[in-house]
């Protein structure tokens, strides 16, 4: 994702602060965002709720995975 | 174990995305060390295979990952120069539309009433049977293909060659005409030739974006998100938002001009009229590469059943083409568009000004337009007259909606007057050379179009039409006008054949329903917007006895007696029929590359010259079919000895507009959470969830004139029919004064039954964009 560099670090402290996402890289004002969540649903909320931060630029998906890990396990 | 296999995901997952990066951004060593990047970005437990995305027309490509015979990941493919490793949030949907509880799966046949379970046999023979009793009794007319840009190039293919080499009727058309056919036809009658001249690579290029009437930001997210990359990295560049209502593509934008319904054209007329009045225009360009032209004026609507229209064109000279826009003084378009004189001023500056490369873009704001041809001719005379053009970071793009609205209906020519390789039924050399690969008479091929889309649905209400077949596509949501042609489906007479994933409300009023197979299901090729044509190979296996469109037609037509049309092997087909589609391309400037070059490519753009694509048209630098000696040549104009036509074209209005009974302007699109009709991402639950039912955006001002509240349910009415919607104030998207914007995915409040069905008389593309609706507000009970 990318976000407006004067406001980057309120959007990092903004993501931060979500429950399941984690910041894995910040390369100039690009992040690279991981989001683990119980299920599709919850992943569209996280997923929204990221991309209506005040200083989100865009948003784009790079990989996504779906599994069942307690199954795997 | 859990732990690990969690942790090795997410770092596939950032390693995905950081592969995904912009170029040129430089990573600190700490993390290139903490996450190297190359092949651990893909979970090698699975089996990966690329496609392009099953979505829009943009093409990107997407890494499909298999676990026991199911898809369970997608990443972007970072090999893919189209999105370069990133997806849009529709991209992450894609496992979700293959898995939806209700997919279809056995044939169907209607049986007092109510579709029952068949066999294919069962199915194929009265399907086959149908269309032989229609053409034996009513003759080839009476018969109908309607198909899809998400055809995949061999389903079109194997339709069309039935169709028009075989049963010898001309009625194949494509949902495309809903969608791209006034891109066909602006392109034709300005260059020669359909397909835009650029490509992708001229956003990393531009200095100035100008959007008419396109929300990017939301329709073509990745494609937006080089926009933004690039005028990160170039300060001066700007992005130029021209609409009738603030979408989130506005709040990226640099300047957001504010227009009325159908006044680009007068916009567009505004900025030739500024251009040649400062002395800006390109002498040199236009004396080498550009003829004037008019055509006919008070042109029609398309509204009457059998509307008929032919141009008329007529040569001009540049000074008489200067006369004929001096009428559109920023003054006068500022009464027409309402955007102030000085701002149409600063816009005209953007393609004035020598030094400003610029990109024009545009989707379905200017081609389902009533006068869709002439806004396209409207702003490639912007092009041309500053020579703006064939130079990289200098050109025109329509953007598609479809993966294959190129690849399939305007390459292929699935339409009513179409050939192959933009060759017409009309011209007797063109049924000649399609006749001798298809190894059949001259006299197979019907010389007289058929029936355009719109007029399609209308003979078939009338009865002229009597056995119809879709594919891949979902009319009795799409067609504008909706009520009409539901009920012209349901008559006692009429026979229509649905080819469909999911039942939707076509496959309720179809007699027969035939389960398809989608995507990786199957091998396949789509061509996108920049003339790429990408391929796949099947990775799943379809659910039950779902099998593909061009497996289906193939088996009727063989029922029916073509046989000999289609002696392609059972795992070779797909195969065989793109080589042989092929031959139609060969040396005329639209070459595809073999079938092997496409399974090693992450696509190529035609024209596929000695295995090298092409990306930038009629430039010798890049495209080999320019004459030796020409730095630009529009070679496919040969009535034109190789010139671009500046067409003459003026302001008319929209066929209905808001009065005093119907005071606002109805505009209906799309969503981001939804791909069209919604047949596919309404089965996707977190986005049904997000975006469950359709609803109308109004003018915050407009709404407190009339007592409406946000949320309040209220009354759509045009002099068609109503709707009930909730009212949505200060969403997303802003509709300007006077006009609301209800989209048009849910199939549980269908807009198009309050749509008009007006057409451009040259494309005959519908106008989705315009008719007059009330507002009525609903009492409290």
């Amino acid at each position: 994702m990318q976000a407006d560099p004067p406001r980057l670090e309120s959007v990092k402290q903004n993501i931060e602060q979500q429950i399941g996402a984690e910041i894995a890289e910040v390369v100039e004002n690009f992040l690279v965002v991981v989001l683990e969540t119980d299920d599709d649903r919850q992943m569209k909320e996280r997923f929204d709720a990221i991309v209506n931060l005040p200083g989100v630029i865009s948003a784009n998906l790079a990989y996504y995975n779906t599994e069942d890990l307690a199954k795997n396990s | 174990m859990t732990v690990s296999r969690r942790d090795f995901i997410k770092h596939c997952a950032a390693a995905a995305a950081v592969t995904s990066l912009p170029l040129g951004l430089s990573r600190s060593t700490e993390a290139a060390n903490a996450a190297p990047l190359t092949a651990t970005a893909l979970d090698a437990s699975l089996e990966w295979g690329k496609a392009p995305c099953r979505f829009c027309g943009t093409g990107c490509g997407v890494m499909v990952g298999v676990k026991d015979g199911k898809v369970v990941s997608v990443a972007g493919d970072e090999l893919n120069p189209v999105n370069k490793g990133l997806l849009c949030i529709k991209g992450y949907s894609l496992p979700g539309i293959l898995y939806g509880e209700d997919r279809l799966t056995t044939p169907q046949i209607r049986n007092n009433g109510k579709l029952k379970d068949a066999t294919w046999d069962e199915a194929l023979d009265l399907v086959a049977n149908k269309f032989k009793e229609s053409v034996d009794q009513h003759g080839p007319k009476s018969v109908a293909m309607y198909g899809s840009g998400q055809w995949t190039i061999t389903d079109g293919y194997a339709a069309l060659k039935w169709f028009k080499g075989g049963i010898g009727s001309n009625n194949v058309e494509a949902n495309a005409r809903l969608c791209m056919a006034s891109a066909v036809t602006g392109f034709i009658t300005t260059f020669g030739a359909d397909e835009p001249m650029g490509c992708y690579d001229d956003f990393e290029k531009a200095d100035a974006f100008v959007l008419w009437g396109n929300n990017m930001a939301e329709m073509h997210p990745v494609l937006f998100s080089r926009l933004l990359e690039r005028r990160r990295k170039a300060s001066w560049v700007k992005i130029h938002d021209m609409a009738t209502r603030r979408t989130p593509t506005t709040e990226w934008a640099d300047v957001h001009y504010s227009m009325e319904p159908q006044s680009d054209l007068a916009i567009a007329n505004a900025i030739a009229r500024i251009i040649i009045n400062t002395g800006r225009y390109d002498k040199k360009f236009i004396n080498e590469h550009t003829v004037f032209k008019s055509g006919k004026e008070n042109i029609g609507y398309g509204l009457e059943d059998n509307f008929n229209f032919k141009d008329a064109p007529k040569a001009m000279t540049f000074a008489e083409y200067s006369k004929y826009v001096q009428k559109y003084t920023p003054a006068h378009v500022e009464e027409i568009s309402g955007i102030p004189a000085a701002k149409i001023k600063q816009l005209a500056e953007v393609y004035a000004d020598k030094f400003t490369k610029v990109v024009s873009l545009w989707c379905m704001g200017m081609n389902q337009h009533n006068r869709g041809t002439w806004i396209n001719n409207l702003v490639y005379n912007l092009h041309l007259l500053t020579g703006k053009i064939c130079a990289p970071g200098n050109n025109p793009l329509s953007l598609t909606g479809q993966p294959s609205a190129c690849g399939t209906v305007r390459e292929v020519g699935t339409l009513a007057h179409r050939l192959p390789s933009d060759m017409v039924v009309m011209k007797p050399r063109h049924r000649e050379i399609a006749a001798n690969i298809w190894g059949v008479p001259i006299s197979n091929i019907n010389p007289k179009p058929g029936y355009n889309t719109v007029e399609m649905f209308r003979a078939f209400d009338r009865g002229d039409i009597k056995v119809m077949w879709t594919q891949t596509t979902n009319p009795m949501v799409s067609m504008p006008n909706l009520i009409r042609y539901r009920e012209g489906a349901q008559k006692d007479g009429r026979f229509l054949v649905v080819s469909e994933i999911y039942p939707t409300p076509t496959t309720e009023v179809a007699d027969v329903v035939l389960p398809a197979a989608m995507w990786v299901e199957r091998e396949g090729m789509f061509g996108n917007t920049e003339r790429r044509t990408q391929q796949w190979n099947k990775l799943v296996d379809p659910p039950g006895e779902a099998k593909s469109d061009a497996w289906q037609t193939i088996e009727v037509a063989k029922r029916m007696g073509y046989a000999d049309l289609f002696k392609y092997g059972e795992q070779t087909y797909e195969r065989e029929l793109f080589e042989e589609y092929r031959q139609f391309t060969l040396g005329t400037g639209h070459d595809l590359g073999t079938y092997d070059q496409y399974i090693a490519a992450r696509g190529l753009r035609w024209p596929v010259v000695d295995g090298k694509e092409t990306p930038w048209r009629y430039t010798s630098k890049y495209d080999p079919y320019v004459t030796k000696g020409k730095k630009i040549e529009f070679y496919s104009n040969k009535k034109t000895g190789g010139k671009a036509v500046v067409w003459a074209r003026p302001y008319e209005p929209a066929p209905e507009v808001p009065d005093n009974e119907f005071p606002f302007w109805l505009c209906t699109g799309r969503v981001l959470e939804h791909w069209h009709t919604g047949s596919m991402t309404r089965r996707v639950p977190h986005l049904h969830r997000a975006v469950p039912e359709a609803y109308v955006e109004m003018n915050a001002k407009d709404a407190a004139d009339n007592g409406i509240q946000d949320g309040e349910k209220v009354r759509v009415k045009s002099r068609r029919g109503e709707l009930e919607l909730k009212v949505v104030l200060n969403g997303k998207g802003k509709p300007r004064r006077g006009s609301v914007f209800v989209p048009f995915f849910d199939e549980g409040k269908l807009i198009n039954e309050v749509t008009l069905d007006s057409y451009c008389p040259i494309s005959k593309e519908p106008d989705y964009k315009k008719c007059a609706v009330k507002i009525e507000k609903l009492k409290a009970i």
